[in-house]
């Protein structure tokens, strides 16, 4: 496997969550908000929508994080609430039907230091940092995206 | 050289629904103001870039955009975007406590952009002084980006709340 600037951890579509049934959207938001700071990544929300509708809103939210481990390597974690649909509030739940996305990336030289040298870029990532990509950074941030899809999970009381 | 570091690219809120379109207009542009972006007197004028409206039929479609920015030091100022993309808006009575209030329905969509950027000064700067000032000058970004990075967070959060959404 070469190891590119940027190289993804989770499988090719995601790590995808389906649910349908009571969900608290409110608490799964907050946790998901506050997870990304406990683990001292930058939060950004790319997209925050909600339509009202008859059958039910219908939501989405697209969050991401990023932090730079050091220098060279930044991690950046997305969490997407693809789509709820047919969100009834029920007490203070709500039920729905949710799709969760979850994906991480590993971005190499994120500063683009290395722009005009796309061959030493190369040869640097994929012989001299190789070992040390895969035997640290790689199991971290797979670490934390599993971390994260357990978070997820148990808020919706799913099996772990 | 001149320095521009983006940090919220675009970041989209989309809400279909009832809301009072003119009051929310009026309270972002007071947050503005309130973080004393722009001259006070003139924070209308220099806020809004661009106004477009279109009567399609009873409904109308806005298109407006903001810039506004605020001066952090001699070398750099904060710039914060908003774009508003409105489609579909109409006039509605809806009833709240006893008392009926126009308001208005409409997909809003309104999309929030920040960036880090050096000013005229920082670009005019030569040589050594330039060396010497980068040198110092490095610290201090971070310290600007955390800032900017926590106002206009707070600014996305706001327009959120205001829309009930979740934050």
């Amino acid at each position: 496997m070469a190891i590119g600037r940027k190289t993804p951890i989770h499988p090719s579509n995601g790590i995808v969550i389906r649910y349908k049934g009571i969900i608290d959207i409110d608490s799964l938001y907050k946790n998901v908000k506050s997870w990304f700071g406990k683990n001292d990544y930058d939060f950004y929300e790319k997209e925050n929508t909600e339509k009202t509708k008859p059958q039910g809103n219908s939501l989405i939210i697209k969050m991401y994080g990023t932090r730079n481990v050091d220098d060279y390597v930044q991690f950046k974690i997305d969490a997407e609430f693809d789509e709820i649909l047919r969100v009834k509030r029920i007490d203070k739940k709500y039920s729905g039907e949710a799709r969760i996305i979850i994906r991480a990336e590993m971005i190499l030289d994120y500063e683009n230091k290395w722009k005009s040298f796309p061959f030493l870029f190369y040869i640097y990532n994929n012989y001299v940092k190789k070992r040390n990509i895969l035997k640290y950074y790689w199991p971290k941030i797979y670490s934390e995206m599993m971390d994260l899809n357990s978070l997820i999970k148990s808020n919706l009381g799913l099996i772990e | 050289m001149k320095i521009k570091i983006d940090l919220l690219k675009s970041q989209k809120i989309k809400f279909e629904g009832v809301t009072d379109f003119g009051e929310l207009y009026k309270y972002m542009k007071l947050w503005f103001e309130d973080n004393k972006y722009g001259d006070k007197d003139k924070i209308e004028k220099s806020l809004e870039q661009k106004y477009i409206e279109r009567i399609k039929g009873e409904k109308k479609q806005l298109e407006i955009s903001w810039h506004a920015e605020k001066k952090k030091s001699d070398f750099f100022r904060y710039n914060i975007d908003t774009l508003f993309l409105i489609l579909g808006m109409g006039d509605v009575e809806v009833e709240e406590n006893g008392v009926k209030r126009k308001m208005q329905k409409a997909v809003f969509e309104i999309r929030v952009s920040s960036y880090l950027e050096s000013t005229k000064a920082w670009d005019d700067l030569k040589g050594l002084q330039k060396i010497y000032r980068e040198f110092i000058i490095r610290k201090r970004i971070n310290e600007y980006l955390a800032e900017l990075y926590d106002k206009s967070m707070k600014y996305f959060s706001y327009i959120k709340t205001y829309l009930g959404l979740r934050d």
